[in-house]
């Protein structure tokens, strides 16, 4: 791994990638250190830093016919309290807890495969794996242009077609580094269909396939514009039920949702639907403290022995002895004055003793 | 007569987490936390309705996996000593705040609550959870529907058909083990849809799914009545949307129920408040503070600084919040009346565990709703799916919009830079899992031993496919359990895969795997050819 991509990434990025690689880190490691051990580490990656820089879905769209991303990523950090609960089900208020980590999984298959995947209306997601002796041959018979030829992803539009290699409404190519990795694509084309070849490519812009992905279509992201004509109702009753199903607050509030409608009939939340909002409030694993707090507590301790056979009460409160006839209570010590009366009496009930410590607890705070 | 109608769903969901390789194990507290704070509370909650008269309809998933935890005997031992411990802490609670009235209540409140939770579990349903949910299924007042197997985001599995319909053969299959009954809905994990999914969920005599809003709105051709109406798919099967409205008065941050200041506070937990040496007994092996369940302070504000839970008025304000839910839903049913030509049905989905663990007066605030619902009012009228199909089975022919409940609407939660490194070695695992349920018949194996290697890969893919590692590796609460699991069953499958097709198969190490991941013992691995 080169030093130099390494320092383009964040702390934060360096520990996830190690994360990714199987590569322990020192709790508490700076960025530096995290570079040496990453550097020095012999473990089989299974993305290079380089890769996965260039995954995040934050790296500049690429798509030629692709507009600019619709929805900003900077957004990220505001999470729904639907994801908030999800969450705490699995907070135990445990930090995390370190596992010596499984062998790690295959680096690759021994395939020659390309996968694609949505993640919403305007990414899709491939990964890939292609042998080094498949690309050396593909290479061999592009004959000289096949020594500086590069990997490359052709991304085709084809949509309502059946795509033979050719017949695509339009492509575009994405040039990659590794034989074995993965993409995210901003086609930035809601309701259309894609398929992706990895290939090689020349110089010269010659393409040749070396293997060819599933065909995807992305969802819509706005309301669509086939009417049943059977359950046709009047646009204005729609767009009223549509603002509606936006929420209550949205139509009666301002006619904004109706507004947004007819901008392009797009729910008034951005993309999706769930309540939207900051959770800097609830959520504990975001939760910011104070640099410095204090927290103090009292107890006291009241603990004694007698007869195991013996009755012990305190405050009035009859109370159990261990076997051995000893015994001890904790309470919490508000400020005031506590009378603690304790009585032991003996089993045949003829003998009774009283012991009643007074203790006060008074606090100043400065 | 009522003017619309009103569907409470309830996804009740865990992912499959059982290690008695362990003597306690951290992780297994995600499911005894459910039970005494979600499940046993809810149970309560429909006893009590049903005591008192009440006619209430809730829908609700029970997924395979926590079905198979709630019926699992080592993990329902381990849910009694876990509550015995907590009673026995709430004991001390009791004696430790004596001098201090406002939390000598909570603790007895606690003890309580612990020794209600042993009663329910122990003496009222024999251990067995799942029984006393079938109960009200039985009286009809429940409609219980499952979930993909092991909680799958199908979306990301479309590529591999036979791996989605594996999710869906063995849930119905698991559903009908233990319900007695095919199961008639299913919640799609995440609400993950995508246009398509329906044949297979036809073929396993699933009649009904959710959506989130997006899925019907955009779905295609215009569904007229929107969110507030079934959609049937070309097949026939119905699709539900979800009601953002009334899902934003209980999920919304700012105007959220569960966030008001005089609800008990999630994180202020005895477990950290607590001197060390007096809570250490209560703890796990390894001493590290966790939440123990015991929570003495409400929400009280965006302050550092809690106030003393004062439970009566949180009650209070759980029935205020409900009537409020109901007044909406009426207002809302009453408009939409008067603009479509027929009743609309407002579906209302939550996690379940939202009710009780998350938001502790939950489970009150659904009590009082159904208590209003039907003593005070006739506008809404709750109902569950199945019955809506029947009173008005002919609904627009639609395709919902691929799409999920999750951030941002779409897939983007379950693969993003965190964890799409997963799906690389799960599709690989389906594919491999299809070619090994082809190529192998039960009729050729000399023992045993095939076979269940065989059913012991299936499960072990399947449990790599629990949409709760991607989740987690995103949301940074337990990473390094996630990446594990999920690596330790690919490795596992793969290695299966290895000795299968080498016909050299490793008692031992099957022994183990089938010890440990002991999920649906009835699964034929034939499901996947």
């Amino acid at each position: 791994m080169k030093k130099s991509s390494l320092e383009k990434l964040e702390e934060k990025e360096l520990q996830e990638l190690a994360l990714k690689l199987g590569i322990s880190v020192r709790k508490g490691a700076k960025k530096q250190e995290i570079i040496k051990t990453l550097q020095s580490a012999k473990a089989a990656s299974l993305s290079t830093p380089e890769s996965y820089a260039q995954n995040k879905p934050s790296a500049p769209g690429t798509g030629r016919f692709a507009p600019a991303p619709q929805h900003s990523e900077a957004a990220q950090p505001a999470q729904s309290v639907q994801q908030a609960v999800e969450e705490s089900k699995f907070y135990t208020g445990a930090p995390p807890e370190e596992f010596r980590l499984p062998a790690e999984l295959p680096h690759h298959y021994g395939d020659e495969r390309i996968v694609l995947l949505v993640r919403d209306p305007h990414w899709t997601y491939s990964y890939w794996e292609v042998s080094q002796r498949k690309l050396e041959i593909e290479r061999g018979t592009l004959g000289k242009a096949g020594e500086d030829a590069y990997l490359a992803l052709r991304v085709y539009d084809v949509t309502d077609i059946r795509f033979n290699g050719k017949n695509d409404h339009g492509h575009y190519d994405i040039g990659i580094y590794d034989r074995v990795g993965n993409w995210y694509i901003n086609t930035g084309m809601p309701g259309r269909s894609f398929i992706v070849d990895l290939g090689l490519k020349t110089q010269d812009g010659k393409f040749v396939t070396l293997a060819r992905s599933n065909a995807v279509r992305t969802p819509r992201d706005s309301v669509s514009d086939i009417l049943d004509e059977e359950w046709m109702v009047p646009d204005s009753d729609f767009e009223r039920i549509f603002a509606l199903s936006g929420g209550l607050s949205a139509l009666t509030g301002a006619s904004s949702a109706d507004i947004r409608l007819a901008a392009g009939g797009k729910l008034p939340f951005g993309i999706a639907s769930p309540g939207m909002g900051s959770l800097a409030l609830m959520s504990p694993f975001k939760k910011k403290q104070r640099a410095f707090w204090f927290v103090l507590n009292t107890e006291l301790i009241v603990y004694g022995a007698t007869e195991p056979d013996a009755k012990v009460s305190i405050q009035g409160r009859p109370i159990e002895l261990r076997p051995d006839g000893t015994f001890t209570l904790r309470f919490a010590l508000p400020d005031g004055k506590q009378i603690i009366e304790c009585s032991a009496t003996s089993a045949d009930e003829v003998e009774t003793r009283r012991i009643t410590p007074e203790v006060t607890r008074s606090t100043r705070i400065s | 007569m009522e003017k619309g109608y009103l569907t409470i769903v309830l996804h009740a969901h865990l992912p499959f987490v059982r290690h008695p390789e362990y003597n306690d194990f951290l992780e297994e507290d995600w499911l005894f936390e459910a039970i005494s704070e979600t499940y046993i509370p809810l149970i309560n909650v429909f006893d009590s309705l049903v005591a008192d008269g009440v006619d209430f309809r809730i829908t609700m998933s029970l997924t395979p996996t926590l079905i198979a935890m709630l019926t699992d005997p080592f993990l329902q031992e381990r849910y009694l000593r876990h509550i015995a411990r907590l009673i026995e802490l709430s004991e001390k609670e009791v004696d430790r705040t004596r001098w201090q009235p406002q939390f000598h209540e909570l603790a007895r409140m606690y003890r309580e609550r612990f020794n209600n939770c042993k009663y329910v579990f122990e003496t009222k349903y024999g251990g067995n959870l799942v029984r006393a949910f079938k109960k009200f299924q039985d009286m009809g007042k429940l409609e219980i529907i499952t979930c993909a197997a092991t909680h799958g985001f199908l979306p990301l599995m479309e590529l591999n058909p036979n791996a989605v319909r594996a999710q869906i053969a063995i849930a119905a299959q698991n559903y009908e083990k233990h319900l007695g009954r095919p199961p008639r809905g299913i919640w799609l994990p995440e609400c993950g849809y995508y246009p398509g999914l329906e044949e297979i969920l036809k073929q396993h005599g699933i009649k009904f799914f959710f959506t989130d809003s997006h899925g019907i709105l955009y779905g295609s051709p215009r569904p007229k009545y929107g969110v507030f109406a079934p959609i049937y798919c070309p097949n026939g099967v119905a699709a539900f949307g979800r009601d953002l409205e009334s899902s934003k008065q209980v999920w919304s941050a700012q105007e959220g129920y569960p966030g008001d200041y005089c609800y008990r506070d999630f994180y202020r937990d005895i477990g950290f408040d607590l001197d060390y040496d007096y809570i250490r007994p209560y703890l796990h092996g390894d001493g590290t503070r966790t939440n123990l369940g015991m929570k003495y302070y409400q929400i009280t504000g965006p302050t550092e600084h809690k106030e003393p839970y004062i439970r009566a008025r949180a009650v209070g304000k759980a029935a205020e919040h409900a009537g409020n839910f109901m007044f909406n839903r009426e207002k809302q049913a009453e408009y939409l009346f008067s603009i479509m030509d027929r009743k609309p049905i407002i579906v209302s989905p939550y996690d379940a565990e939202l009710f009780g663990h998350w938001w502790f007066e939950g489970p009150e605030w659904l009590d009082f709703l159904f208590r209003k619902l039907h003593f005070d009012q006739n506008n809404v009228r709750p109902i569950t799916p199945m019955e809506y199909l029947d009173e008005h089975p002919k609904n627009q022919k639609a395709t919902p919009s691929l799409s999920s409940w999750g951030y941002k609407g779409y897939a983007e939660v379950w693969l993003e830079g965190s964890n799409d490194w997963v799906y690389r070695h799960l599709h690989k695992a389906s594919q491999r899992m299809v070619e090994l349920a082809r190529n192998n018949n039960p009729g050729n194996f000399t023992d045993g031993l095939a076979l269940r290697a065989l059913n012991q890969a299936a499960r072990e893919l399947l449990l790599a496919q629990s949409s709760d590692w991607a989740f987690i590796m995103k949301t940074g609460t337990m990473v390094q359990y996630a990446v594990k699991r999920t690596k330790d069953h690919v490795n596992s499958f793969n290695a299966l895969y290895g000795m299968i097709n080498d016909k050299k198969i490793d008692r031992k190490f099957l022994e183990d795997l089938e010890g440990r991941d002991n999920i649906f013992p009835e699964l034929d691995y034939k499901v996947y050819a």
